[in-house]
């Protein structure tokens, strides 16, 4: 006669390494476990279930919170009886966060494109040193294309160049050189401005 | 054609990002009070004149996301249609 065995097992919540929760379960109860893992913990001398909290759960749980939360008031699932206002307020929430989220990346791209700083003398002095190089390898019988990819100076009166050259896949940096001024502070955290990709040179 | 990031003038540039600025702090305080600040304003105030039904608040901004994401893959299938290799022949 076939019987079923009852496992008693328990549920560990783990955050930031310490233990946070911790539960006794048998296999009567059913649950969903997301980003667990079946063990053996040899102190507790039974299987164990390790939920590990990472910050894709993290995000998930306040995420599903805040829609929970935001589905109660507008389907009026608890009959909190809210006053009108406040479920008018509520139903376009979603909607209006997306639009002030997109409203602030406009306005720091639009404010981030106003303050950006341009060389013109060196601008101008680069495009002459690359047509006299371009000519003299011109000469040398090698076709080549070289393009300014892009120019940033800053406030501290640094300025960065980078400079690609090269035919279709055949890409490489010539030049990435950086000219500073005696009392600015070289900043070499700074990630490179360019890449070069094969759609740059069409 | 070659992809240059040529220093622009900073008139324009300036004149453009301040313009972004600008249009998305209008957008920002008119989609605001249409939201959050006239369901507590009397319904026979003036000011609700100068806004739309409170529906229009959702449809408008889907409509317009809709119209992004069909302009942001137009312009993926465009380029990658300009960018196909001719298949080779053995």
């Amino acid at each position: 006669m076939a019987t079923l065995k009852l496992y008693k097992f328990t549920v560990c919540a783990i955050y930031n390494k310490n233990i946070i929760y911790e539960t006794e379960l048998s296999n009567r109860n059913t649950f969903i476990l997301t980003g667990g893992f079946f063990n053996y913990n040899f102190a507790l001398h039974r299987p164990t279930i390790f939920i590990t909290m990472t910050k894709l759960l993290e995000w998930l749980l306040g995420v599903s919170l805040i829609g929970v939360a935001w589905g109660l008031v507008t389907f009026d699932l608890l009959d909190l009886q809210l006053p009108p206002q406040y479920r008018e307020l509520a139903w376009p929430m979603p909607v209006y966060l997306l639009v002030v989220f997109g409203c602030y990346s406009l306005a720091t791209v639009g404010y981030r494109v106003a303050t950006f700083n341009d060389c013109e003398d060196a601008a101008k002095e680069l495009q002459a040193q690359i047509k006299e190089a371009k000519e003299d390898l011109k000469k040398k019988g090698l076709k080549m294309h070289m393009h300014v990819l892009s120019m940033e100076s800053s406030a501290v009166s640094f300025s960065r160049v980078c400079i690609c050259i090269g035919q279709g896949m055949n890409t490489s940096f010539l030049n990435q050189f950086f000219l500073m001024s005696p009392n600015s502070e070289s900043d070499l955290e700074m990630n490179p401005l360019c890449s070069c990709t094969r759609a740059a040179f069409q | 054609r070659p992809f240059i990031n040529t220093p622009q003038a900073t008139g324009a540039d300036q004149a453009v990002g301040f313009g972004l600025v600008g249009f998305s702090l209008l957008l920002f305080t008119y989609y605001t009070i249409w939201v959050i600040v006239l369901p507590f304003v009397d319904s026979d105030h003036v000011i609700h004149s100068y806004f739309l039904p409170r529906e229009y608040s959702v449809i408008l901004p889907g409509v317009a996301a809709l119209i992004l994401l069909l302009c942001v893959g137009t312009f993926i299938g465009v380029i990658t249609w300009k960018n196909r290799k001719p298949k080779k022949v053995d």
